[in-house]
């Protein structure tokens, strides 16, 4: 986060029957994709089907958690508070569409190593984000 | 190359207004409706076959038939592929009147994001079942956020810079100064694109479509039936349409969906990108154009910065004449979707009825392509191929 703005505090997420693991492990800290046990491919965002091979033998799997930015833009004006949207490519070899947040806003870059981390949303849902490793 | 004549587009117009705080949605594809059909030479009582998308009011179709009074349909196609579903729509149409479903096709849009406050910074809710939003809402993804990220990461591939994206800005603002109905008919220079200020870097608010209300509507009809109207005729030779999204995780922000349809489109019409010497090219952001342009080949894939850059887009001047009405960036993007007004400039200028300061002399074939939704997450594309008869 950009010391000089306020914190970002995310909106609560949407949950449904089908995102509810996602979203009750993200509590627990664990960032969570679907795995395909036909073709042995993880996949996000976490779907019944597998969108690589349409098996419907697809598993819930906890992420490592660490990756590198695959692009990332400052959202500066015409929000309430700036904001840094990226997609992280996970070393699970899956894209997540996120936030990073980092003390100097600066320093972000295209390959830069992170690592997920969460904060709490309005009403107290971990949400999943991404810092600097 | 199908040498037999499958349809012809016979009307087009592109409402006058930027701003219509006045008038209802309904009313603004009214206008275009009868402004296309008198364009052509035809009547309401004439059409038999309606395509319109989500930007229609009420029920679609079902309310736009009912409200515009259409006796005769007996043909309906509702699409969404936002700002591309136009496009779609004339190859639809033209295949549908080669199959004998019908003879005279009208394609309407409109709609007032700017009398309703709409703006690229905004997230937009497609609902809460959209089967992405559990995972993404929160994050804010935005029509900026989502184009931005596609130029960093182009910048990042293959050295793009500001300067080659503010050309697009430049040339469409070259344009623009000749349309009298251009929300911004400035000429602008790359510094003064440069000097507008950051919005989602590496974006600028130069680099950004503007937000306009209106609408434009398009009549599509049998080559026979073309022969008897007043207009020159322009032939359907081509057209694809696909979507790329995040293929489950395997994010690529270079390409687009049009890398997949312009091949398609270019096939159908037996001719190469060598053949355009004009194209309508959706300009959303600087960036959607760029990754177009490469996609549909008139460049190899990261050339697109030196293809546009040092005015190679503006007619009469450079390779390539591109959006000779001011595009999105300049002249309007009525209802947040671009391919209807893609669609019309090139119809003028097939028709030699663009502005003589911009009209590309003894044009054959004209492309018009088109990107609806988030070029950084999933996204349609369709790509349009015109020839003049």
């Amino acid at each position: 986060m950009n010391t000089t703005e306020a914190p970002f505090v995310f909106q609560d997420p949407l949950i449904n029957s089908e995102s509810q693991t996602y979203w009750a492990q993200a509590q627990q800290g664990k960032l969570m994709l679907k795995h395909c046990i036909d073709c042995d491919t993880s996949h996000y965002y976490p779907r019944s089907y597998c969108p690589h091979c349409d098996s419907d033998k697809t598993e819930w799997r906890t992420a490592q958690g660490e990756g590198e930015v695959y692009s990332f833009t400052r959202m500066v004006r015409g929000v309430e508070t700036p904001y840094l949207m990226a997609y992280v490519l996970l070393d699970e070899g899956v894209s997540v569409l996120t936030h990073l947040q980092s003390p100097n806003w600066n320093e972000v870059h295209i390959g830069m190593r992170v690592k997920v981390n969460f904060s709490a949303s309005t009403s107290g849902q971990n949400v999943p984000f991404f810092v600097p490793a | 190359m199908n040498t037999s004549i499958q349809a012809c587009i016979a009307g087009i117009y592109e409402h006058p207004l930027r701003v219509a705080p006045d008038h209802s949605v309904a009313r603004l594809h009214a206008d275009v409706a009868h402004g296309a059909l008198r364009d052509a030479g035809l009547t309401a009582n004439d059409v038999d076959a309606y395509f319109c998308a989500g930007d229609a009011p009420g029920l679609g179709p079902t309310s736009m038939i009912d409200y515009l009074g259409l006796q005769r349909i007996q043909m309906v196609q509702t699409t969404e592929l936002g700002g591309a579903s136009y496009l779609s729509h004339v190859g639809e149409a033209a295949a549908a009147i080669a199959a004998g479903r019908c003879k005279i096709a009208l394609i309407t849009l409109a709609g007032r994001p700017k009398s309703e406050g709409s703006s690229g910074t905004k997230p937009r809710n497609y609902g809460d079942t959209a089967p992405d939003a559990e995972f993404e809402r929160h994050y804010l993804p935005t029509p900026l956020n989502s184009y931005a990220l596609c130029a960093m990461r182009h910048m990042h591939e293959f050295g793009t810079t500001s300067e080659q994206l503010a050309w697009i800005k430049v040339a469409m603002s070259h344009h623009a100064q000749h349309n009298p109905h251009a929300l911004l008919r400035k000429v602008m220079t790359v510094q003064d694109v440069l000097d507008s200020p950051r919005v989602a870097d590496p974006l600028r608010r130069a680099d950004c479509c503007v937000v306009t209300d209106g609408g434009g509507a398009i009549v599509v009809v049998h080559p026979e039936i073309a022969k008897t109207l007043r207009q020159p005729m322009v032939q359907v030779v081509g057209m694809s349409a696909s979507v790329k999204g995040q293929s489950g995780g395997r994010v690529d922000l270079t390409h687009s969906a049009t890398a997949w349809t312009a091949p398609r489109a270019f096939e159908q019409a037996g001719i190469t990108p060598s053949d355009i010497r004009y194209a309508s090219i959706y300009d959303s952001f600087t960036i959607t154009a760029l990754i177009q342009l490469e996609d549909l080949g008139f460049c190899v894939k990261g050339q697109g910065g030196r293809f546009v850059a040092d005015g190679q887009l503006i007619a009469g001047e450079g390779r390539l004449a591109v959006n000779t009405d001011g595009g999105g960036l300049c002249n309007n993007h009525p209802a947040n979707r671009g391919g209807m007004t893609k669609i019309i400039e090139a119809v003028r200028q097939l028709r030699g009825q663009a502005h003589p300061n911009v009209q590309v002399p003894n044009l054959e074939f004209a492309l018009a392509n088109g990107i609806g939704g988030f070029l950084g997450s999933r996204h349609a594309a369709a790509t349009l191929i015109m020839k003049r008869v």
